[in-house]
């Protein structure tokens, strides 16, 4: 099994979000977790200050302050429509395609602003990558989607893609059920298989930060299971936002929890904290199954 | 009720029968007297009509009368390859700006634009192609392309005299331009059915937009576009009036360079038929037929290759949709 990539590179390197996809240093940044003491207080991985979104003047969500610290798993909860998933959309600049869209305050991933002038999107997107509802595979063979981001950015030499297919496989616990078919279509697959796939494809890039868009929420329990458990084995290395819609899921996997409610952060905290002593009473009345 | 729906239901069957039979009942006495000799010979000579016939294979024919259809044929190749070298890229480049980067009014002008160009009848296409194209492109477009291609064999074909204006070079635009909205229309349709999300997953890896297309929506449309490719090229192939007037309709010679006067089989047809109907013998109209027919085998012919091509093209990822074909 190949060595990731966090492990072969000096871990000293943190380039920023400038321009440059494809320069000579490899654009990755090194999770080592916690920061020697010495330093100052690391940033945070993500962290929202004022944010406001809207589209086409209609306001989504206004003033948020929510910070997200380096190696946890934080839930995004909320009603529909409350602004949860427009708010993970613009935490990897998705959002810039979209028309209309617009934004004040800012947001930062390790103390860089994601929407600095110099901030190349291609770099966020690549940084903070994303899982989505519905298993979207490309219309490429099983091993050419894993690879997929990893030869658009130029990580690794072609000599190494089929190192590194092995091996993010294997991360996801795909890699036995497809070792014999890499040159075949992913359709054939289950759904379950199909988002572990992608979710591999997401890893080959090295993000620093995952945001997950309700991923289990099309699957079956077996294969929810499937992903809780490899999230919960990502999240020391990787930072993980996922919005779920299933309070238990939240519970079970997230160590913060963000509650969303009427294009606002109602709250947020320590997942405990948060479902047993909530502050905020449409908090209350939400986790504990009244309306929602 | 179930009569009438029966005889609309074998009605195509009948009339593509029907054509076919009646071509070769009309060629079949003549395929045997031109031989092989049709497909490699340049010589179309109707022989002479004052003098007696002459009696060949059993059939009557106009003493000295022989045809060869190469340059026909290549004529027909080459002014067909022109054209798809042309209105390919940029079919495919409006399709994509069209479904993705123009705001939704400005797209559906460019559609009904798309779709008013494939409407224009091919005989004002021949008359813009003989008295605008042609000229612009003897004054402006082929000096330009015969003097700074390099002399070596694959180009030397670019190189010559630019003749007069009606030739290959331009019946392969006016066939591009032709061809262009039936291709272009096909493939913006085949681009809207590319799901969003598998787009989306595509621009969240860090993806360019040039990088998302071809990753995700030439692999989603890749059938379906082979497709509305051979769409177009039945169209260029079959083409007639348009090439006709353009093409300087010169028999007897294969074009020598991009910009000599050349024909095709469909413009043969079309010029020769008034000659043949007053062959007494009938053997210039049953050459016609030969052609005629020779002309329907090269499009099914393209139709099969394309079909093996996607069929091939898909084993390895099949595809839930853009099976265009």
């Amino acid at each position: 099994m190949v060595k990731t990539i966090n492990e072969r590179i000096d871990p000293g390197t943190v380039p920023g979000l400038a321009r440059g996809r494809h320069a000579g240093a490899p654009a990755v940044r090194a999770c080592t977790g916690p920061q020697p003491a010495a330093a100052p207080p690391a940033p945070p991985a993500l962290a929202a200050h004022g944010v406001s979104l809207s589209f086409g003047g209609t306001a989504v969500l206004s003033d948020v302050d929510l910070e997200f610290p380096t190696g946890s798993i934080t839930a995004l909860v909320g009603p529909t429509g409350c602004g949860k998933t427009t708010f993970l959309r613009s935490l990897n600049r998705m959002n810039d395609r979209v028309p209309g869209f617009h934004r004040t305050g800012t947001l930062t991933l390790f103390g860089d602003d994601l929407y600095a002038p110099s901030a190349d999107p291609l770099v966020v997107r690549r940084r903070v990558g994303m899982l989505f509802q519905r298993p979207n595979p490309f219309p490429l063979s099983i091993h050419e989607n894993v690879v997929a981001g990893v030869k658009a950015h130029r990580l690794a030499p072609r000599s190494k893609l089929r190192e590194i297919t092995e091996s993010r496989l294997r991360e996801v616990g795909l890699w036995d059920a497809v070792a014999d078919r890499l040159g075949t279509s992913p359709f054939r697959l289950s759904g379950g298989q199909q988002q572990l796939l992608c979710l591999a494809r997401a890893l080959a890039v090295e993000p620093d930060v995952l945001l997950l868009d309700e991923p289990t929420s099309s699957l079956d329990p077996v294969s929810t299971e499937a992903v809780e458990h490899l999230l919960s084995t990502l999240a020391p290395a990787i930072t993980i936002v996922v919005v779920t819609h299933n309070l238990a899921q939240a519970r079970r996997l997230s160590d913060r929890t963000a509650f969303f409610f009427d294009g606002r952060l109602a709250e947020s905290g320590e997942t405990a904290q948060v479902f047993e002593q909530p502050v905020s009473d449409a908090t209350r009345r939400y986790v504990t199954g009244r309306f929602g | 009720m179930r009569w009438t729906t029966r005889i609309a239901a074998v009605l195509p069957g009948l009339a593509l029968v029907a054509v076919v039979v009646v071509l070769a009942i009309e060629a079949l006495p003549v395929i045997p007297v031109n031989g092989l000799h049709f497909f490699t010979s340049s010589t179309w000579n109707p022989g002479n009509s004052y003098s007696p016939t002459v009696v060949s294979h059993g059939v009557q024919m106009p003493a000295g009368a022989s045809y060869g259809a190469l340059p026909l044929i290549t004529g027909t190749l080459e002014s067909s390859a022109i054209a798809m070298i042309i209105a390919v890229p940029v079919a495919l480049g409006t399709a994509l700006v069209v479904v993705d980067k123009l705001p939704r009014r400005l797209s559906s002008a460019v559609g009904m634009f798309l779709e008013m160009l494939a409407g224009i009848p091919s005989v004002v296409f021949g008359l813009w192609g003989a008295l605008t194209l042609g000229p612009f492109l003897v004054h402006h477009v082929s000096p330009f392309i015969a003097s700074h291609v390099p002399d070596v064999p694959p180009f030397r074909f670019l190189k010559g005299p630019v003749g007069s204006g009606e030739g290959l070079l331009a019946s392969g635009v006016v066939l591009g331009i032709m061809v262009l909205p039936i291709v272009a229309a096909t493939t913006r349709d085949l681009l809207r059915q590319v799901p969003r999300g598998t787009r989306e997953g595509a621009f969240a890896l860090g993806m360019t937009d040039a990088e998302v297309v071809r990753a995700v929506d030439l692999r989603w449309i890749r059938s379906g576009f082979v497709g509305a490719c051979i769409l177009g090229l039945g169209r260029a192939l079959g083409e007639t009036m348009a090439v006709a007037m353009v093409s300087g309709a010169v028999l007897g010679a294969n074009p020598a360079n991009l910009y000599a006067t050349m024909t095709t089989i469909a413009a043969t047809i079309v010029s020769q038929l008034d000659y043949a109907l007053s062959d007494a013998t009938g053997f210039a109209l049953g050459t016609l037929a030969e052609a005629g027919l020779l002309l329907m085998v090269i499009s099914l012919g393209a139709n099969v290759i394309a079909r093996f091509l996607v069929r091939r093209s898909s084993t390895g990822t099949a595809l839930p949709v853009g099976r265009g074909i």
